[in-house]
């Protein structure tokens, strides 16, 4: 087969993998080597559908030997197949980095024939771009659940970042929609890599030339619409992840119709909003210093589609409002709807100079336009509306007709 | 008072320290500063035509770095780099207001000029950022990589050390089209020039190049979803005015 159309079918295969982070890694490279990586990341690409294009996304072969319903590659579905060679990938990742066009390589594979041997092609394909080739650009590789942990330790040391996707965020619809798949298949490699990462880090402190294991750390995806866990088990399930696993980030993706089984549900289109607000609600848990309970309580189970969780978690703690600029800490800061770490942090510093009224505010481009509603400037409240919850949600939340359609 | 002048400078970051270094060790205010490129005579200003000094702009800037902080020179050479005229005088007050405050100077964040400053550098910093992923090479037929690009900010020599450092092993050239510059490097010496270069100068094309050219473009087409078409987040992202430099064509999968 050409390998354009292997490039066609087998990133056609990889691209509901939404995985694209090209940072967290640095210190590759050198003047002797082709490539290095970045702390930042680096975008290349936007593709038609608004998502960067960092890494160049494709799976090592889509000849599956399971049958997930909710996966485009199960075996059971007719499609076109194909499988690179080690020789091949190394070859296109190699030319389009000389190129600049991507940041480096994101390889994952559906399992063919067994979980060893796929685990040991991709290895093979890392092993050849690094020592044969020098390339010390990014890879992200997917750990296959199932391989023996020491493949995947040896390529945890030549990779940058790894992951193993969970997709289903509960036990009971894994049984459902994956019977082939066990959660202790896919808990046991994210345990050791997570392990491995630890152990790494501490050695590394004390030998300077010891080698790096998965750098820029592991990351997963969970399928958000094909099973019927609510937000707050999801939300619950990457705080966990996140504190226990030290993973770098837990990714999610709106299921897209792409089996017609009778076990998953029938929408109208992907749930693009929920997974929007799940971002959202997962960007409060890592950078603003929310825990999971404060933002879904037992009794509220998901997210309100029409308003932004920081602003909905406002409205429900009303009485911590509205807060004071002048005085709040840059933790109370953080939690105003609106504010973010870089506006808090102007604030802050501002702040030591003067007291800041709204004017000032605006100068220091700090978006009034929800956060207007939960501050006061020296005493002031500058929203022309009574502090009143129901008034504040009508302000605040998306109109109907107006939904955005975000990512 | 002294009727207030002009001041002109070489067009060159190293000049506009040297004007800072006469004004300031002259303690005098200008009225504006000015490139050489972009002066025209004015009836009502003198003008002085300052010439570049290698070891005053030193001296000025080991100042700064003393008394002010180095984040200071930084920020105020990224601004220098910025499409934006006028930019001189802001620099010189966030100096002026830098040595009488110290390193405190960036937290008057309510100062025009400072934010100015700080905002400019911000503008330049982030399309640099932009652009070392946007930048495509091309393969010419002697084994070069050429890439052509036209940034709204002066910036190629931001971007020089750090293709530098990515591509350390090949040869490569970067053309400002918009500027008439280039840089070049060479993998033999490890070190970049920076030269003049003419807008429509286009190199031969390896033979292999437009393979590559097809299967990135196949990639591009591929890896998006179409249920979830979104060009104005991919435009928000990528304005337009960097896709005539891409090879890939957005919009061409749905």
């Amino acid at each position: 087969m050409e390998l354009e159309k292997k490039l066609e079918i087998l990133s056609d295969a990889a691209k509901y993998d939404v995985s694209c982070s090209s940072s967290g890694s640095s210190g590759r490279g050198d003047s002797n080597s082709l490539g290095n990586t970045k702390v930042s990341g680096i975008c290349h690409s936007w593709s038609d559908d608004g998502r960067c294009i960092s890494l160049l996304k494709i799976l090592f072969t889509n000849y599956c030997i399971y049958d997930c319903q909710y996966c485009v590659n199960r075996a059971s579905v007719d499609r076109s197949r194909a499988a690179f060679t080690p020789e091949e990938v190394a070859k296109l990742t190699v030319e389009f980095y000389r190129r600049n066009y991507i940041e480096g390589l994101f390889l994952s594979s559906a399992v063919s024939k067994n979980p060893d041997w796929t685990m040991e092609q991709l290895l093979k394909t890392v092993q050849l771009l690094r020592n044969r080739y020098n390339y010390q650009g990014y890879i992200h590789l997917k750990a296959i659940p199932g391989a023996d942990f020491k493949l995947i330790y040896q390529a945890g040391l030549l990779a940058d970042r790894m992951s193993v996707n969970i997709e289903l965020p509960s036990e009971s619809s894994l049984g459902k929609l994956a019977p082939q798949k066990k959660k202790a298949g896919i808990l046991i490699p994210m345990q050791g890599i997570g392990q491995e990462i630890e152990h790494n880090s501490i050695a590394r402190k004390k030998y300077k030339s010891k080698e790096k294991f998965v750098p820029a750390g592991q990351s997963t995806q969970l399928i958000v619409g094909a099973s019927p866990e609510s937000d707050r088990q999801i939300i619950s399930l990457s705080e966990g992840l996140y504190n226990n696993f030290k993973l770098k980030r837990v990714y999610y993706s709106a299921y897209l119709p792409v089996s017609n089984s009778s076990l998953l549900p029938v929408l109208p289109g992907p749930p693009l909003q929920r997974e929007h607000r799940l971002y959202q609600a997962d960007w409060l848990l890592r950078f603003y210093g929310f825990q999971a309970k404060e933002l879904l309580t037992p009794g509220r189970n998901n997210f309100d589609l029409r308003i932004d969780p920081k602003a909905d978690w406002a409205l429900n703690n009303l009485d911590k409002f509205p807060v004071e600029v002048n005085t709040a800490d840059y933790e109370m800061l953080l939690r105003v709807p609106g504010i973010g770490p870089r506006s808090a942090a102007k604030i802050v510093k501002a702040r030591r100079e003067k007291i800041l009224d709204h004017y000032n505010l605006k100068k220091l481009r700090v978006v009034l336009k929800r956060a207007n509603y939960f501050i006061t400037c020296a005493g002031k409240y500058g929203a022309a509306v009574p502090f009143e919850k129901e008034i504040l949600y009508q302000r605040l939340a998306v109109k109907e007709q107006q939904q955005l359609a975000l990512f | 008072m002294a009727a207030q002048k002009i001041y002109i400078y070489d067009g060159s970051f190293q000049g506009l320290l040297t004007v800072l270094y006469q004004l300031f060790s002259r303690k005098e205010i200008p009225f504006a500063i000015e490139k050489e490129s972009a002066y025209r005579k004015n009836l009502f200003y003198t003008a002085e035509y300052i010439s570049n000094n290698a070891q005053q702009a030193d001296f000025f800037s080991d100042k700064v770095k003393e008394f002010i902080s180095s984040q200071a020179l930084t920020d105020s050479f990224h601004a220098f780099l910025a499409d934006e005229t006028k930019v001189e005088l802001d620099i010189f007050k966030y100096f002026f207001m830098g040595f009488k405050l110290g390193k405190k100077v960036d937290n008057y964040l309510t100062k025009d000029y400072i934010r100015k400053v700080q905002e400019l550098a911000r503008r330049v910093r982030s399309e640099n950022h932009r652009l070392k992923g946007l930048v495509r090479f091309k393969e010419s037929i002697d084994g070069k990589y050429y890439a052509a690009l036209a940034p709204d900010n002066d910036l190629l020599i931001l971007l020089a050390p750090h293709f530098k450092n990515r591509f350390a092993v090949q040869d490569w050239v970067l053309h400002d089209k918009k500027r008439g510059k280039a840089v070049i490097y060479s993998a033999r010496e490890k070190d970049w020039l920076l030269i003049e270069l003419e807008a429509d100068f286009e190199p031969e094309l390896s033979q292999f190049e437009l393979e590559f050219q097809n299967l990135w473009q196949t990639f591009f087409i591929s890896v998006s979803i179409n249920n979830r078409v979104n060009p104005r987040a991919q435009r928000q992202f990528m304005p337009k005015k960097y896709w005539p430099y891409l090879i890939e064509n957005p919009g061409s999968s749905y």
